[in-house]
């Protein structure tokens, strides 16, 4: 599995991101490097989470903790083992992203990832539209290994 | 705490109606640390992103809400709002998809938009 994504890169994480500091809410105004965090973490998630979800779909909860909030339209999967069962029942897919956009969050160097686009499943020949918002956590675990986590997944048919 | 459906649905209701009567108005749920990122293009502060929703170019717009998810955020009590539905501008007749992401934070007895990221979902 290419975990590149979950890296995060020490040099551009500032240490406002440290997982100590609790952020004050009137003082914390995102900064150009969190931006520059945010939007570098959803150029190595995206492609590698659709990546995984088609062709390696058995190794996708390596991304979700039991914690991970999961909404399949509408309907929640609660903890990873459900969510991972849920995902491997599905048929095969093949996602095509149109866009992709992301935001530093607020909350201990949260970062929101959301995505629009098309799937198609199994033999189906017409795709359809959905939209996906992610928000990837810091994993708080493995400090020392600035990796990440999605901690709550949104996916919508459009 | 506050349910984060309940809270979800008003605010989705309130935004619209309010986006679709006078947009002008939104400036309140914004602050100067907001953010919004609209079609891929990037603006922060309640100003900056009020100015740029009321210089849409359109006149009329109404937006119709197919789905509303909420969770609670992190420990501050945040609710992540997400949303697709349909819009129709002006004059036009065919409707066009949209997604919309709201993170809401708590202040005093209300909430602010921190986060929030406005796509239309084009067709394939």
């Amino acid at each position: 599995m290419d975990t590149t994504w979950l890296c995060r890169s020490s040099t551009a994480a500032p240490s406002r991101l440290a997982l100590s500091t609790f952020p004050d809410l009137s003082l914390n105004m995102a900064d150009a490097n969190e931006i520059v965090v945010a939007s570098r973490a959803a150029d190595n998630f995206v492609p590698t989470f659709y990546k995984v979800y088609d062709r390696q779909r058995h190794l996708l909860h390596q991304m979700y903790k039991d914690s991970s909030a999961v909404l399949w339209n509408g309907n929640p999967l609660v903890g990873q083992q459900n969510a991972s069962e849920f995902f491997l029942k599905l048929p095969a897919t093949d996602h095509v992203v149109h866009s992709y956009d992301s935001q530093p969050v607020m909350d201990l160097g949260q970062i929101l990832v959301t995505v629009t686009g098309t799937v198609r499943y199994g033999d189906d020949k017409q795709s359809k539209l959905f939209c996906q918002i992610f928000v990837l956590s810091p994993d708080t675990a493995n400090p020392t290994k600035g990796t990440y986590f999605v901690s709550s997944d949104h996916f919508r048919f459009v | 705490m506050a349910d984060p459906n309940v809270v979800a649905r008003q605010f989705v209701d309130y935004y619209y109606q309010t986006f679709d009567t006078n947009r002008g108005n939104l400036t309140g749920l914004y602050r100067d640390m907001s953010m919004l990122t609209f079609e891929g293009q990037q603006f922060a502060g309640a100003k900056n992103i009020v100015e740029k929703l009321t210089g849409l170019p359109f006149q009329r717009v109404v937006h119709k809400v197919s789905t509303c998810d909420a969770q609670p955020g992190g420990p501050q009590q945040s609710i992540l709002v997400t949303v697709t539905g349909q819009l129709l501008i002006d004059e036009e007749t065919q409707p066009q998809f949209f997604s919309q992401t709201f993170h809401l934070y708590p202040e005093g007895n209300s909430f602010f938009v921190y986060n929030d990221v406005f796509r239309l979902v084009l067709g394939m």
